[in-house]
This record gives C-alpha cells, sequence and structure tokens, in this order.
C-alpha cells in the first residue's frame, strides 16, 4: 500500500530514525443478500449464510523512515472465512527526491523511489490503490480476477518527474491472493509490470490522470504425480449388487510433468478530478485491461489443460462525488469477461457462453474526522446460474452492505 | 436523454434478466446432483419443444438413495430440460445434452436422480420438459415409476448403529458365547483352533458387520452399521457398544443403537461420541457401553 498521505507525525524516534503506526478497522454488516441461504455448500461445506456481521479488514501499519531509507510491514485481520491474520504488505525501499521538503506529498517531487518486498502491483489505478482511501467498499471483479490480492512479491522502481508518472516492476507473479499458488511462485521466471502515466493540472482546479499498462509473464500449469493401479466399482445394471463384470481397472499412470505458459495483459486509464465550489471535490474514472491467460482469482487461466489461449477483457467507470464536507456519493459500474471465446453446448447447438462478471454499485457515505460510514448497493451479474433457455445466466446475488470505518 | 432512457442504459449496463435461484435445493423431493434447482411451480406448455421420451432402468426407486440414471430424448431444437415430479413444485434445471446415435436430430438429456428422506412411499410420475432459446416448454414426457421405503436388514437378529455426521465410528457387539464383532474382526463367530477341522458353513451361525461406515473418514450418504444373525442367535446377554475411531474434523456425533428380533424392537440407546472417545484404545473390548440386552 502506498503511505497514507494523510497520516499523522511520527510516534516514536530513535536517532534519525523515525516511527509511524497506523492503522484502521472496516466493520460490515451485510443487511440483506440475493445469495444468502441457510445451508452448507454441498461440495466444500462451507456456510451459504452472507446475511452476517464482518470485519472486512482490520489493518495495522508499522514504517520507519531514516533520509531516503524506509521500511513498512502491514498486517491486516479479517473474518471472511473465520478470524485470520496474514501479512499485507512488507516493504524496504529508498528514495531519492530532489529538492524535496518535509511538507511535500510523498509522490510529488520523488524523481526514483525503489521498494522490494511485498508490494503493490503497479497495474493501472485501481490495482495499487490505498484501500484506506477507496470510496467503494470491494474493488471491481476485473481487479479481483487479474491482481487478487493487490500484492506481490518484487522489485520496483517508480517516480515522477513534472507531469509524467511512471512505474516498472519485476515480480514473482504470485499474487498474494492467486486462487492457486496462495502467493508462492510455481515458476523461477519473472512477471514484468509496468505504469506510464501522466499527471496533468487544468483550470479550475481540474487535474486529469491517465495511464497505459503493461504486463508481461509466465505461469505454470501443475503437472500430475505418477499414480498406481486401481479398481473401481461401476454398477452397469444398477443393482446395488458388485457383479463380477462391474469391477474396472483403472491403471496406473506415468504422471505428467508441469509446463510453463505465458500470459500478458494491456491496459489504459484516465481519472478526471475537479473542484465544485459549493460541493466539493469529485473524480470520474474509467480503466481498462486486456489480458491473455492471467485470470488467478475468479475464473482461473489455464491454457494448458483448456488447449487454447483464454481470453479476459474488463474495464470499469464511474464517479465519485463529495457533498460538502461530510458526505460522498458513487456510483461505479465493472464488467469482466473472464473466457471470450467460451461455447456452451445446448443440445445440438454450440453457442458462445462467455463468461461475464458485471456490477453496478451505488454508494453513499458520510464522514466525520477519522470515520466514514457508508451504505452501497451491489446489482451482481455473473455466469454461474443457468436459465430456463439453458444458457448460462446470473445466480442472484445482488446485496446491500454497511460499512463502519476508523482509522487511526 | 430523457429520464427514462437514461434509465434504461443504467438498466442495460446493469444486466437486466431473470437471475436464477441460489437455493441449492436440499429441501426438494427429488434430487439431482449438478443440476440446477428450480424453485417454484414446474412449466407450463408455451410453444416450446416437445419432450419425447422420458427413461429409467428400473420401476421402482427406493427412497432415500441417489443412484437411479435417467434419460431422455427431446424435440428438436431443444436448449434445456427440467425434470420434476408430477405435483410437486420444484424442478432441476439441466442444459440439454448432445442427441443419441439412434435420433441424430434430437436433443437428449441424462442425470442421476434420487429420493429425499422424506419422499411419500407409493406410485409417483417422473416428468421432463425441454426448452427452447427463449425459455419457452413444450408438452412433457413422463414416466410411471414406484417409490419404495428402504428396507431394513433381515435378520434373526439385528443390532443397528446410524449416525448422521463425519465421525469414523465403530460398532462392536459381543455375543452371549463371548465373541465380538467389529470393524477388524466382522463376525461374532470364533473359529476352532488351528488343527481342528472347520465347518464351511459354521461361520453363518455369527452376528456378521455389514460393513464399516465412514471407514477411515471417507463419507458413506448416511452412515450405519449392522451386526446380523441370519440364523438363530444364542440365548443370553448381549453388550453392544460404539468406538468414536476418529471425529474426522467433526466436533461431536450424535449415534443411535436398535436392536431387532425377527424386526421387533428389543431395545434401543442413543449418546453422543467427543474427541476425548477418540483417545481410548480401539481394539476389541472398546468402545463405551451402549446397549445390553437378554434373549
Amino acid at each position: 500500500m502506498a503511505a497514507d498521505p494523510q497520516a499523522p507525525p511520527p510516534i516514536a524516534t530513535r536517532g534519525d530514525w523515525l516511527f509511524d503506526l497506523t492503522g484502521f478497522v472496516q466493520a460490515d454488516a451485510v443487511v440483506w443478500s440475493q445469495a444468502s441461504v441457510d445451508e452448507l455448500d454441498p461440495s466444500t461445506r462451507e456456510p451459504l449464510n452472507e446475511q452476517r456481521f464482518l470485519v472486512r479488514r482490520g489493518l495495522l501499519r508499522a514504517a520507519a523512515h531514516k533520509d531516503a531509507l524506509s521500511a513498512a510491514i502491514e498486517l491486516d485481520g479479517d473474518t471472511q472465512d473465520g478470524p485470520t491474520v496474514r501479512i499485507f504488505g512488507a516493504q524496504v525501499g529508498w528514495t531519492y527526491a530532489p529538492g524535496a521538503s518535509p511538507g511535500d506529498p510523498p509522490d510529488a517531487r520523488t524523481l526514483v523511489a525503489v521498494t522490494a518486498g511485498l508490494v503493490p502491483i503497479p497495474f493501472g489505478v485501481d490495482v495499487p490503490a490505498n484501500v484506506r482511501t477507496q470510496p467503494f467498499l470491494e474493488q471491481p471483479a476485473m481487479s479481483r480476477a487479474l491482481f487478487p490480492g493487490n500484492f506481490d512479491a518484487g522489485l520496483t522502481v517508480a517516480g515522477s518527474y513534472g507531469f509524467a508518472r511512471w512505474s516498472l516492476a519485476i515480480m514473482n507473479g504470485a499474487p498474494a491472493g492467486d486462487a492457486q499458488w496462495r502467493g508462492k511462485d510455481p515458476t523461477s521466471s519473472y512477471d514484468f509490470v509496468g505504469r506510464l502515466g501522466a499527471d496533468i493540472p487544468g483550470p479550475r482546479r481540474l487535474r486529469v490522470e491517465a495511464g497505459v499498462s503493461a504486463l508481461s509473464g509466465t505461469g505454470l500449469h501443475p503437472g500430475i504425480p505418477p499414480t498406481k493401479d486401481g479398481i473401481q466399482w461401476v454398477d452397469d445394471n444398477q443393482n446395488g449388487i458388485v457383479d463380477p463384470t462391474e469391477i474396472q481397472i483403472v491403471p496406473g499412470s506415468p504422471g505428467e510433468p508441469s509446463q510453463k505458459f505465458s500470459r500478458n495483459a494491456v491496459g489504459a486509464d484516465v481519472q478526471v478530478h475537479w473542484c465544485l465550489c459549493a460541493l466539493g471535490t469529485g473524480t470520474a474514472f474509467f480503466e481498462a485491461a486486456l489480458a491473455t491467460n492471467l485470470d488467478r482469482g475468479l475464473v482461473y487461466s489455464d491454457p494448458v489443460a483448456a488447449s487454447r489461449d483464454l481470453r479476459q477483457l474488463g474495464f470499469v467507470l464511474g464517479a465519485v462525488q463529495d457533498l460538502g464536507p461530510y458526505a460522498q456519493v458513487g456510483v461505479r459500474y465493472d464488467r469482466y469477461d473472464a473466457d471470450r471465446d467460451a461455447m456452451d453446448r445446448e443440445g445440438t447447438a454450440l453457442v458462445n457462453a462467455h463468461k461475464i462478471f458485471s456490477t453496478l454499485a451505488i454508494m453513499a457515505s458520510a464522514r466525520w474526522a477519522d470515520a466514514r460510514f457508508t451504505v452501497e448497493y451491489d446489482r451482481e451479474r455473473n455466469p454461474f446460474g443457468r436459465g430456463d433457455d439453458g444458457a448460462p445466466t446470473t445466480l442472484a446475488a445482488d446485496r446491500l452492505t454497511l460499512r463502519a470505518q476508523v482509522r487511526f | 436523454m430523457r429520464p427514462a432512457h437514461a434509465c434504461a442504459l443504467v438498466l442495460a449496463l446493469a444486466g437486466c434478466g431473470i437471475s436464477a435461484s441460489p437455493d441449492p435445493g436440499l429441501t426438494a423431493l427429488l434430487q439431482i446432483p449438478d443440476a440446477q434447482y428450480r424453485p417454484g411451480a414446474l412449466p407450463a406448455p408455451s410453444g416450446g419443444p416437445d419432450a419425447i421420451s422420458l427413461q429409467t432402468r428400473h420401476a421402482a426407486l427406493t427412497i432415500g438413495e441417489l443412484r437411479e440414471h435417467i434419460t431422455g430424448v427431446l424435440g428438436p431444437g431443444t436448449r434445456s430440460a427440467v425434470v420434476g415430479i408430477a405435483g410437486h413444485d420444484g424442478g432441476w434445471l439441466l442444459p440439454a445434452g448432445v442427441p443419441a446415435f439412434e435420433t441424430p436430430d434430437d436433443p437428449s438429456v441424462a442425470a442421476t436422480v434420487g429420493l429425499a428422506d422424506g419422499f411419500p412411499p407409493g406410485p409417483f410420475t417422473l416428468v421432463v420438459w425441454g426448452g427452447d432459446d427463449q425459455g419457452r416448454f413444450g408438452a412433457p414426457a413422463t414416466v410411471d415409476l414406484i417409490a419404495d421405503a428402504a428396507p431394513t436388514p433381515a435378520g434373526e437378529l439385528v443390532i443397528a448403529l446410524a449416525w448422521d455426521g463425519v465421525a469414523d465410528l465403530d460398532l462392536h457387539v459381543v455375543d452371549p458365547l463371548g465373541g465380538e464383532a467389529w470393524a477388524d474382526d466382522p463376525n461374532t463367530w470364533v473359529p476352532p483352533p488351528p488343527g481342528e477341522p472347520v465347518d464351511p458353513v459354521a461361520y453363518l451361525t455369527g452376528g456378521i458387520l455389514d460393513h464399516d461406515g465412514n471407514a477411515s473418514c471417507h463419507r458413506d450418504g448416511r452412515p450405519n452399521e449392522h451386526v446380523i444373525w441370519t440364523m438363530p442367535p444364542p440365548a443370553g446377554t448381549y453388550i453392544v457398544r460404539v468406538d468414536a475411531r476418529a471425529m474426522c474434523g467433526g466436533p461431536s456425533e450424535a449415534w443411535y443403537i436398535a436392536a431387532y428380533r425377527n424386526g421387533v424392537l428389543l431395545g434401543a440407546a442413543r449418546g453422543v461420541s467427543t474427541g476425548d472417545d477418540v483417545l481410548d484404545p480401539h481394539g476389541a473390548g472398546a468402545g463405551v457401553l451402549a446397549l445390553r440386552f437378554t434373549l
């Protein structure tokens, strides 16, 4: 996570080192969810109830600075799948910011900042954004699928010069939330990620940020270990009795090696910030990404298993507007196609069956000092259901969520 | 842009249409795994393709079992199939499958179905509808079947253990002659010492364990174990124990013991096993005393 621009003064010093301890807690109440059922998932045996109280995030950040050197570690706890605490980010860094003064914003005059460790993935705007200040409760499906967890281990070089902004990274390619590898890199090759952008001030406090991002990397299709011979009973005549002809030999197999595959993505983003005197600041944003074999969160991309490349396309657009110093409203629509070439057989017909996730999020929040109370309605579309026409359709998943957040 | 147009645009972006129900359908009388539950009334013909035929392997289905394979032939143009029971709400939605060899122009449907525990015994009608790409249904195809209650194990003396969780429990039964039947030694009959002749059918005089429920934490659908005497059992006192071999991740396990003589209940008991019981030895003589009775 990027440093908090409104962080309080350091809590302690030792020699030239300055220490900060900050954090926040987000307590959620899902007051209504279409997907909520008082049952267990038949396959995982996990509860299907979603209408509940939960701690969405409880984050504690300890940071230390000395001249150009810095280090930080962030611990994150939540109760989404039961109480858990994990490392969220951990970085060491060196910053070269000629001419910067202590009162400057963190990124204002940073010519070069080198950061290593578990760091935000510098792709687009949403993925590396600070979760403390994000107006919407959850990330769009595109970010959750392509960069689950937002953080990856690696080395980032970022900086700015004039209106130009840039960040390049060499990373493991196994984000913290990777559904298969859980943040442990399965290949010796690295992913290269970067964003080139500009921050252009305009008249009347108008400001435009825009950038393009790209990723090139390698994934791994897991091989299978050798297996021994086995037997299996198939009740061919369904009489419930083991007949001699119903015992099948399942021959052992020699196993298969794992295979690497390439993945890549390009993205573009633009944000327009304005200030309306009577109301306050506002932002409109648009971000899109085109990827191949990069889904690591929602519909895991394995082109070796699928015998074809899996192409993804996602975008998000929306706007947020302050209503005075104590209120904010926003709307966001995101759409993500996890497999643009998916086909589904329905009877004698072979039809396109794109795996599309989309959410229309409508948010309103009240702010006071360091507290924020948010109510958000999410209208979700997903490909998990099936309609009377045989085609994939949404499995009802709309929900209304309340969140109380206090930062310190 | 007029407000109505703006509203329509927002709804279009959000993706309109009917959402499928998240209800997993576990309370439905008919159960079809890997199909999508469709709560509410079953389809009514609305101009879609007619279903042609529906077949099962057996004329009678056992209540509480999930093992009957059904196949159906659907009319040309069918994209989906809804399977249900006539007269009962709630069906199961499946995509239409590829045509069978004999009917190359007609999509098919195939599934494994079962009847829930609460299914009323007696005749019933299984129905399948076919839907087209507009979600319209035609006339259904039906098959008349019989729902049979699950038979209890037959025997002169039956001692049953039943539970409903993940734990690996073992039934131990000691007969009046001192023989003990349990998972690792499933017959109360004690063979003669080495060197003495063995009656080849003498083992049938003992009480025999039918199977090991939830063995090694491989969960059965509805775990149970029976020790069954198919020949007249010896007179005397019988001891029944329940041993918790492993809890398999469960916090505790409630169990039920019953003993039947020619179908008549002799005695029953209930109990709960916990993780502490797993710490005890698990060989012959293991387990907590659940029931004692005399013939």
